[in-house]
């Protein structure tokens, strides 16, 4: 994991880099933004047992919400480098037969660019969650240098051992996709196994270990405290690659907000700013 | 009223139906479990060679669970976890007391705590009440009754083409197809065994649907008064603790620290396994109730390598003829064994002799290794041994002394003992010596099959705290006082295991195990001028697993894995390796189940290489060794359409990074990834 990250913010560097140079110097490796939505970076991105999630389009499918109707924006600049940003949309739709869901993300820019269109769906009977996310992964690169595209499959499961305790397990591109019939990129493919059990009425602890195939396992974890009312608190970490993140998020009726702050393990590269917004209808 | 009567009926009926399917997939759960604490050794290569002849014991086992009110000793003395004072303790309670109404009353029976309750669990029975009363020989019922039929026909292959079947035969390449096919017929009853096993592995030719590669069948009478087996065709014997003549299964060293050591003979078995070369042809019998004699006479032909034209090494295990070598090798050696074992159960105990000659029609010759300097040579060879099992308060003192025809001798000895309610204890030690050419024995012991060359303790402990919370360790000095395989000289070494087991809910339960090993082993290095020197140094490899198992629903069971292995060969580096996997066992309905996992493993190398054990079709072994980094993910189904006819079927992945090749040699695949397929088909009635 240390080094696909590494890797990939060499790559935007490079490609930032390429682009105040106006050099095309474009490396084969590209990958955006693996966890989505701020709640869920400022917990150390431990996302693979945290119910009640609004980005779970984007985490396990598994703990899709049952019970709302919600519409969630997401976006953030790494190292405050506006030419790298993610920005995502996600849609949870209940329904009687399971929750639909829906999502969009967007990293780049006009050079360089990987979109990913998202249908998924999840169901759960006696305690037992599972869901499925087909994905859609487009990638295009400026200057006439050609895109591709490649469909993948996700799935997950979870269940919730007793009230307070949380298990759950999400698999990635588990059909094994490739980008292009030239090059056969392959796309990541991780497992994940995570819990999240409550402290506290008011402390969530959730924690996950995570390994991509290419990459050495990471290990992950975060708190969340109630401070005052709905206003929430959260801190978080990564090991390999070793970051350090926090933020704070403010739950209403009708909507919530919450704002992220990731330190990388590179000092040089500074503090990555996220926020998301959710709104039920 | 009917209607309602019916209702509540239908009702009954579909509830034992969820509660007989669920405690069916909690049995297949258990069986799978044991199989996996049995055969995760370090070196499948050296367990391989009964694993699968295990896997179908215990699940045949499952399928026809004792019956703890009618079971005598010697049946009950088949159960993995009890020994000779548990199976006299379950016989005085069901004559003294009262008949068990449920199996959950054998924690009523002396000794018998929760550990050994869960342990024989999923392989006994209280019957249905309804036995058969005492028929007479003459009638058709007494040799039908608890009678079936069943017939399986089993397909499976690797998806991709490897190396030995693009060369011709010729050039050294497969004579047959990639395919796997097993089938076997069969019928059982109470009294009666009739069975035919025909397979023909990988690269092996299929000429006609008769001539498999491997063909066993048998004809055996089972418990008939005094007559308690007779068979003719092919059958395994397995006597006292293994030290002169065993074929069959056999439990070693793994997480049941306990019952590791001890062994209880099974006698003469019907043969119905589709390993090759672990059985005996001829007849068999054994005969008598407190005293028993069993006597038996073989004749089979052995595939060995040649040396010239009189003169052949001892046959292998494998049982492959896929090559033109090895085709031309097939069937080369003739072995006749003949001889008998007396068993006589005393009150407090049971005293057993046993003894054999075998004869092979060509000479056998040893390798000019080192390690092979003690190894048989000649054409005959006679083996023979007193074992014995004595209750001694609460223990029991097992073990068998055995000598071979030039006078090498073997002994093994233990104790196994409760010690208080909460805790159990083994304390053994055995000696091999290097001339003990026990050729037709698998005594326990670090170095599996033939008991030769070793002399170690063992000690194993099980502590149980309240209900929820089981430890089990292990420690197992031994010392090879000639040269093994792959070594020159005298080694030593020692393993270890330590598990704790926490069952914090009825459906949630999760446990850590340790285990390492440390062995001398000789590596090669140069020196300044070149020169290159042998040196002996520690060879080292350890694991660490955290195992969580959840049951979400009677219909849901979650599991999630990691291990960690470390191992510095000797003169080597130390190396990481490591393994986290997801699986998933769903019951659809009634009807259809479905397991799958997806695994991760990144190891630096094969010595970091991990383990492991997969649901598979039934009867068939699957533990797969992982190495390198990449993923593997499978899916099984099992569908019963109707209740005489049951199907599986696997698939299984393993995509490989970084790499262009899979495997080495004959087995050699282009590409970064394997695959295979399996299906099966019972028919059962």
């Amino acid at each position: 994991m240390i080094r696909k990250l590494i890797d990939i913010h060499r790559f935007k560097l490079t490609l930032l880099g390429s682009v105040l140079l106006g050099i095309s110097g474009i490396s084969s490796i590209v990958q955006a933004q693996a966890v989505i939505g701020a709640r869920e970076l400022a917990v150390g991105q431990a996302t693979t047992a945290l119910y009640n999630t609004d980005w779970s389009m984007f985490g396990n499918p598994a703990l899709m919400p049952e019970d709302e109707r919600a519409v969630s924006f997401f976006g953030v600049r790494y190292f405050s480098l506006a030419e790298i940003t993610d920005m995502a949309m996600s849609v949870a739709y209940p329904t009687t037969f399971g929750t639909l869901g829906a999502g969009a993300h967007r990293y780049g820019d006009d050079l360089f660019n990987e979109n990913r269109m998202r249908l998924g769906y999840k169901h759960s009977f006696s305690g037992f969650h599972f869901g499925a996310i087909l994905n859609y992964s487009h990638v295009a690169m400026g200057g006439g240098y050609g895109s591709a595209g490649a469909l993948g499959i996700n799935v997950g499961l979870a269940a919730s051992i007793v009230s307070d305790l949380w298990v759950g397990a999400k698999a990635t591109n588990v059909n094994q996709p490739e980008y292009g019939s030239l090059n056969n990129e392959k796309l990541p493919r991780e497992l994940s196994i995570g819990f999240s059990y409550h402290l506290s009425d008011i402390a969530l602890f959730t924690t996950d270990v995570v390994k991509d195939v290419q990459f050495p396992i990471s290990y992950r974890g975060g708190v969340e405290v109630f401070i005052i009312e709905e206003l929430v608190g959260r801190a978080g970490f990564t090991i390999k690659p070793l970051t350090f993140s926090g933020g704070f998020g403010y739950n209403s009726e009708l909507w919530t907000v919450n704002i992220a702050v990731q330190r990388h393990e590179n000092r040089a590269l500074g503090y990555s700013p996220a926020i998301d917004f959710k709104i039920l209808w | 009223m009917v209607i309602r009567f019916l209702l509540v009926l239908g009702c009954i009926f579909a509830f034992s139906e969820v509660g007989y399917a669920q405690q069916q997939d909690t049995t297949r759960s258990e069986v799978e479990d044991d199989l996996e604490g049995a055969i995760e050794n370090f070196d499948p290569g050296d367990t391989n060679f009964d694993s699968e002849q295990l896997t179908q014991f215990l699940q045949e086992l499952a399928e026809n669970p004792i019956n703890i009110n009618q079971a005598g000793v010697n049946d009950l003395l088949q159960l993995p976890g009890l020994n000779l004072k548990l199976a006299r303790a379950i016989i005085k309670y069901r004559s003294d007391v009262k008949p068990f109404e449920t199996t959950d009353e054998l924690d009523e029976v002396s000794g018998i705590g929760r550990v050994t309750l869960e342990q024989v669990r999923p392989y006994i029975t209280v019957g249905s009440g309804l036995e058969l009363s005492r028929e007479l020989y003459t009638s058709p019922r007494y040799w039908t009754s608890g009678g079936h039929f069943q017939a399986f026909s089993r397909y499976q292959r690797d998806l991709q083409k490897a190396e030995g079947y693009e060369q011709s035969p010729q050039e050294g390449g497969y004579i047959g197809s990639p395919v796997k096919y097993y089938q076997r017929i069969g019928y059982q009853s109470d009294h009666l065994s009739v069975n035919l096993t025909q397979e023909k592995d990988p690269g092996e030719e299929l000429v006609g649907p008769f001539q498999f590669d491997h063909r066993t069948w048998h004809v055996a009478l089972e418990d008939n008064g005094n007559v308690q087996m007779l068979v003719g065709g092919d059958y395994s014997l397995a006597f006292g603790q293994g030290l002169v003549l065993w074929s069959g299964a056999a439990f070693g060293k793994g997480s049941n620290v306990v019952g590791a050591v001890s062994r209880n003979g099974r006698g003469i078995k019907p043969y119905t396994s589709a390993q090759e070369t672990n059985y005996y042809r001829g007849a068999a019998v054994t005969y008598g109730a407190r005293l028993q004699f069993t006597g038996f006479y073989s004749n089979r032909y052995r595939s060995a390598s040649d040396i010239n034209a009189d003169t052949t090494r001892f046959p292998g295990t494998d049982g492959y003829h896929r090559t033109e070598t090895e085709f031309l090798q097939k069937n080369n050696l003739q072995q006749k064994l003949y001889g008998g074992h007396i068993q006589w159960e005393i009150p407090f105990g049971i005293i057993g002799a046993t003894g054999y000659q075998t004869i092979f029609d060509r000479y056998i010759t040893a390798s000019e290794q080192t390690y092979a300097q003690y190894d048989f040579e000649g054409t005959s060879n006679y083996a023979y041994g007193v074992d014995y099992t004595f209750i001694a308060g609460p223990a029991i003192i097992f073990g068998e002394v055995g000598q071979s025809e030039n006078g090498g001798y073997g002994l093994v000895s233990g104790v196994e003992s409760s010690l208080g309610n909460d805790t159990d204890i083994t304390l053994a030690y055995r000696n091999y010596q290097a001339e003990f050419q026990s050729i037709l024995g698998n005594g326990f012991g670090e170095v599996s099959g033939q008991p030769k060359n070793e002399e170690g303790v063992y000690l194993g402990m099980r502590h149980t705290i309240g209900a929820k919370v089981t430890l089990s360790a292990y420690i197992d000095q031994f010392r090879f006082p000639t040269a093994r395989f792959g070594t020159n000289q005298p080694t030593q070494g020692f393993d270890w295991l330590a598990k704790a087991e926490f069952d914090l809910t009825d459906s949630f339960n999760f446990y850590v195990q340790l285990r390492s090993e440390i062995e001398d082993d000789e590596y090669e290095i140069s020196d300044s001028y070149g020169r290159v020197q042998r040196r002996l140094g520690d060879a080292e490899r350890s694991s660490f697993r955290v195992n969580l198992e959840y049951w979400v629903n009677p219909k849901v069971r979650l599991r999630s894995r990691g291990e960690i292995v470390r191992s510095q060969q000797a003169g080597e580096d130390l190396e990481l390796g490591y393994l986290l996997y997801q699986d998933l066992r769903l019951r659809i309905n009634d009807r259809l189940r479905l397991d799958t996992r997806v695994s991760m493993f990144d190891t630096e190398s094969f010595a970091t290489r991990v383990y492991q054990f997969e649901s598979d079709l039934l009867y068939v072994f699957s533990s797969q060794s992982l190495f390198d980094e990449g993923q593997r993910i499978y899916v099984l189904l099992n569908y019963e359409p109707f209740d005489f006819l049951e199907l599986w079927a696997k698939f299984g992945l393993t995509v490989y990074e970084d790499t262009q090749v899979v495997g080495s040699g004959l087995n050699r695949v282009e590409g970064d990834r394997r695959s295979e397929v399996g299906v099966q088909a019972r028919v059962r009635f």
